[in-house]
């Protein structure tokens, strides 16, 4: 079954390899064309779909048994073990599996959905413009946009944290740690995603779940 | 005392909320992923099936706060999918990744059962249509089901307000899924308003209304 491995990830060489999308991550398998499976079209823009048939079940969007307080539609992540979930009712949840990126792991706690947006633009953030200055200031969305075909922005308190959930351009990365952004999904999960939650929606980001006990908004 | 009002009373055109800059692909899931082994015992044991209306997680615990620390709760261990019985946070709760296309949970992981609503309004976002239409498209797939189309708010006014609002808002989501080729004897719309056992979560912040001013699409077995 799903033996995925996360091959690719060759620490340094990872960034230059990166093609044309920007926010990568783990360099392109070898054989990337198979984690595709022909195009969708969505909101104007096409995108590659995901071959889930050579994904890691584990990764792949599904109703699991959830106990927990959390009220339902509150968005659960554990950046560990690299799950998302949507708080069902009944004791249950929808878990996707996600990708992390480095900035992904820089921020923990409760948040909540003030905005979203389709297809969104890019900026990359002033570090990657140091490392890779060859990037463009803004991209607009598009099949291209590392951030995919949706994005969810995490405030508090009014305030952006930064933090988004997002799509991604590169399959391979779900399940794996990558070298930017944020939390990235299939481009068929955010989607997915994006209907079930409302502005207003609870987020709540975990190192792990097991870290659900002390869940404020602790200081890295 | 509901009211049913004209459901042309509702436009669907409307420019959806600025605020909500949202959609979704409709035709976003190929039924064809998700053909694992046909699974012998029926999906979805995970929600109560159709008639227990969504709501079961009830009001509990005093109105949540906004930030606040969570209330220490047990850990439960992580344990990656374990003993299917075993209650055990991320064990399966229905049939994992071999969804039968057609069941219930297929309806549930797959396609979507609510769609949201602005405060005070009984019309479909962008992102709403977005998800009818996915619903629309399935239930024509599968003309066995019917579905019960269940409207909630609360929203400011009186119950009886938002008993009218919430049939507002079931009906609206009727009417556009026989736009889209659903036939009108599969669907019934009820409205819930403001009942107080349907409530997500009560508190005046959006984190609570944004999930109460809902439509349910609850698939009805076959009478």
């Amino acid at each position: 079954m799903g033996e995925i491995s996360r091959r690719g990830v060759v620490g340094g060489i990872a960034a230059a390899v990166l093609a044309g999308a920007a926010g990568p991550v783990l360099a392109a398998p070898r054989d990337r064309e198979r984690y595709f499976a022909g195009m969708a079209s969505d909101h104007g823009q096409n995108y590659r779909r995901t071959n889930f048939n050579v994904i890691d079940p584990r990764w792949r969007r599904q109703l699991v048994q959830y106990y927990s307080d959390e009220p339902q539609g509150t968005v659960v992540v554990d950046t560990r073990h690299h799950f998302l979930y949507v708080i069902f009712e009944n004791r249950t949840a929808l878990r996707y599996g996600v990708g992390v990126g480095k900035e992904g792991f820089q921020w923990f706690g409760r948040a909540q959905v003030d905005r979203k947006a389709i297809w969104p633009p890019w900026s990359p953030p002033a570090d990657m413009l140091k490392r890779r200055p060859n990037l463009p200031r803004y991209m607009a969305g598009g099949p291209d946009n590392p951030l995919g075909p949706r994005a969810l922005y995490l405030y508090r308190d009014g305030q952006d944290t930064g933090y988004r959930l997002h799509g991604t351009t590169e399959p391979w990365s779900i399940g794996a740690d990558a070298s930017s952004g944020c939390i990235r999904m299939f481009p068929e999960d955010v989607i997915d995603l994006y209907q079930r939650c409302p502005q207003g929606t609870r987020v709540l980001v975990l190192r792990h779940i097991a870290a659900r006990a002390a869940a404020g908004n602790e200081p890295r | 005392m509901t009211m049913i009002r004209p459901a042309a009373t509702f436009t669907f055109t409307g420019v959806a909320l600025a605020l909500m800059l949202g959609g979704c692909a409709a035709e976003r899931f190929s039924f064809a992923r998700l053909t694992g082994k046909p699974q012998a015992a029926p999906a979805a044991q995970a929600e109560a099936p159709a008639p227990a209306p969504a709501m079961a997680q009830p009001v509990a615990a005093a109105p949540a706060q906004l930030a606040p620390a969570q209330p220490a709760v047990a850990p439960a261990a992580w344990a990656p999918a374990t003993a299917p019985s075993g209650r055990v946070t991320d064990a399966p709760a229905g049939a994992g990744v071999n969804v039968q296309p057609g069941s219930n949970e297929d309806f549930i992981v797959n396609v979507g059962r609510r769609v949201f609503f602005t405060e005070g309004s009984a019309q479909l976002t962008k992102i709403a249509r977005d998800t009818l239409d996915g619903q629309a498209a399935w239930l024509k797939r599968f003309p066995k089901w019917s579905a019960k189309i269940q409207g909630f708010a609360d929203d400011p006014g009186t119950d009886a307000s938002n008993r009218t609002l919430g049939q507002q808002r079931a009906e609206v989501v009727m009417v556009y899924l026989v736009s889209k080729g659903v036939a009108a004897s599969r669907l019934r719309a009820k409205s819930y308003g403001r009942e107080q056992q349907r409530i997500v979560r009560a508190c005046p912040d959006a984190s609570c209304t944004a999930q109460n001013r809902r439509v349910i699409t609850n698939l009805e077995a076959p009478r």
